[in-house]
């Protein structure tokens, strides 16, 4: 399998007031063509100003301290400013959290897509077809139709499959579905999931799912990166990191998944906070909440190694 | 689809009534030679401060020019004045707003410290200075009015700008790969016509207002012009023996400037793209 997206040591600061927040730090990440890569962590974690450093759309006080980002071979960060135009959009799409306001409210949804699709310097007329075309791909009923109404005249899940259809249109070969479930009820959840899989499987499109629903992961990721206070703590297949959590936070974690099985009444929580990242704890950032905390946890931060089935992990896990 | 949208702007009120006034100030401008009885500038002294009658309507002033062709012929220049003014004044406010709001920091300092000291200023007095140093002509009195009151367009637009820039959907478009200046014109924009139109319709009878003010203070249009603002400046001595003079002119005024603001309140709502569903 080839390697599309590789991020190598990625790091994101932020310069705020009260110092400098260290948001993403030594993140590596590798996702393959044809493969959904989940990315989970909880609010703040840093999912998010991942998802728009690839893009470079950081907010302005947001800056790429360190690390590379390679896409299909080539230096994302080393694209000049006309270049990232046309990669935008072209090379990697991008679905958000909340549908409504992901589209424009004075514009038909129709409309819209044809924005994107003249974005490539091609006929209106061909463009229209290809939006009736891309709003079939994502199951839109009726989309003759559909393309005349504004995004208020369609209900969540309909605005959602607009916003991909959005996204898809000059089928970029990598999706970034930031939470696209969130705002959504079940039933809906359920059916754009099963369009962000086809997807996949019709359009050879590599999808970095960001999500913290495990439930979601379990039904469409191949492989998964958990994250914690700006760093990527472990990576593997889904199943593997599912069956064999290396990570005490991963593992505090797939306990706290409330099941039916279970018969206790009181959800499993993780005690302690995120550390304040302005100022991150000096070895693992983790530490301070680590039920199998050591010595060496506070002093010397883990690197991210490799273990058996390509399953990855940074944690003083060997010493004793 | 069509038939019925057109019925549902139709039948709001407000559109209709606003727009029969806004029409009919036009069709007197345009057809001003038609529908005056006499041209705007005949002198007839015999005739002077003539009650109104069938051959006056707005009886005759102090040189027995007819008032009612002098008001009519007045819309042309109340169109104009007040036409020329909102577009400069929207060119000027929208671009700097949408600037400040975009791009904010450095060029939001810069542009809202301009526009705070342009709104600082009484209008009216910035205007008669303005005047003043250009000498008095409509020419000047358009440039002067245009120049003033374009802040409040820069404030507004500016403000919503800003909320608007960072809303998801303006996120989605970067992300699409649009440019800054698409982002702008295709997603900012259309999404600040509401306040635009009020604003319009705010600005548009404060301009004509104004002239008429200039006009009065005889620093906009010159006699023998027929100025609102003039006419009912010339009046003002015979408001005892002949009150129509001034009357007639000051009804126009409250009727232009209370059409454009029906006008302005129908279209709202109509533009709303919610309205009728």
């Amino acid at each position: 399998m080839n390697t599309l997206l590789d991020v190598k040591k990625l790091s994101i600061d932020f310069k705020t007031s009260n110092g400098i927040v260290k948001a993403v730090e030594d993140v590596n990440f590798k996702i393959n063509e044809k493969e959904i890569f989940a990315l989970v962590g909880e609010s703040g974690c840093g999912k998010s100003t991942i998802a728009f450093s690839l893009m470079r759309l950081l907010a302005k006080n947001g800056m790429i301290a360190d690390g590379n980002i390679y896409f299909k071979g080539k230096d994302v960060l080393k694209l000049t400013e006309k270049e990232m135009f046309s990669f935008r959009g072209k090379e990697i799409g991008m679905i958000f959290q909340n549908p409504l306001d992901s589209l424009n409210p004075v514009m038909t949804v129709g409309g819209q897509v044809l924005e994107s699709l003249l974005l490539d310097n091609i006929t209106r007329e061909k463009a229209w077809q290809k939006v009736i075309e891309v709003f079939e791909d994502v199951r839109i009923p009726d989309s003759k139709e559909r393309i005349k109404s504004y995004p208020f005249e369609l209900s969540g899940g309909m605005r959602q499959r607009a916003m991909i259809s959005m996204m898809i249109s000059r089928k970029p070969l990598l999706l970034i579905a930031d939470e696209p479930t969130t705002a959504l009820d079940v039933t809906i959840q359920a059916q754009i999931l099963k369009v962000i899989k086809r997807l996949k499987d019709e359009f050879n499109t590599s999808v970095l799912l960001i999500t913290h629903d495990f439930g979601v992961v379990a039904e469409t990721a191949d492989r998964i990166g958990v994250m914690y206070a700006g760093n990527l703590v472990e990576m593997g297949e889904v199943f593997e990191v599912f069956e064999n959590p290396l990570h005490p936070y991963t593992k505090l974690l797939m306990q706290a998944l409330p099941t039916i099985s279970k018969k206790e009444g009181r959800l499993v929580t993780i005690p302690g906070m995120v550390p304040n990242l302005i100022n991150p704890p000096d070895g693992c950032r983790f530490s301070n909440r680590c039920p199998q905390k050591k010595d060496i946890c506070t002093k010397i931060k883990p690197d991210f190694k490799e273990y058996p089935q390509e399953h990855y992990c940074s944690c003083h896990l060997e010493v004793q | 689809m069509k038939k019925s949208r057109m019925k549902k702007v139709f039948s709001n009120k407000y559109f209709v009534v606003g727009l029969l006034i806004s029409l009919s100030i036009i069709i007197c401008a345009i057809f001003a030679d038609v529908i005056a009885l006499h041209p705007y500038d005949e002198i007839n002294l015999i005739n002077k401060l003539q009650k109104p009658s069938m051959t006056y309507y707005f009886g005759t002033d102090m040189y027995g020019r007819c008032v009612f062709s002098r008001v009519i012929y007045g819309t042309r220049i109340v169109l104009q004045v007040g036409f020329i003014v909102t577009a400069i004044q929207l060119l000027i406010g929208v671009t700097l707003g949408l600037l400040s709001g975009y791009y904010g920091g450095s060029v939001r300092r810069i542009i809202s410290f301009i526009t705070d000291i342009t709104w600082s200023m009484p209008s009216i007095v910035m205007s008669l200075a303005i005047v003043t140093i250009l000498g008095p002509s409509l020419t000047n009195v358009v440039i002067a009015i245009a120049l003033v009151g374009w802040a409040q367009y820069t404030k507004i637009i500016s403000a919503k700008a800003q909320t608007l820039k960072n809303l998801p959907f303006i996120d989605a478009a970067r992300v699409l790969g649009e440019s800054d200046f698409n982002i702008i014109t295709k997603y900012i924009l259309p999404n600040t016509i509401n306040q635009i139109i009020i604003l319009v319709t705010l600005t548009l009878p404060t301009a004509v207002l104004s002239t008429s003010s200039l006009g009065f203070l005889g620093l906009g249009a010159q006699p023998p012009a027929p100025d609102w603002g003039v006419i009912l400046a010339e009046g003002i001595k015979f408001l005892r023996p002949a009150p129509w003079i001034s009357i007639a002119p000051g009804l126009s005024l409250l009727f232009v400037v209370l059409g454009f603001n029906i006008l302005g309140e129908g279209l709202k709502e109509i533009l709303d793209p919610k309205y009728g569903s």
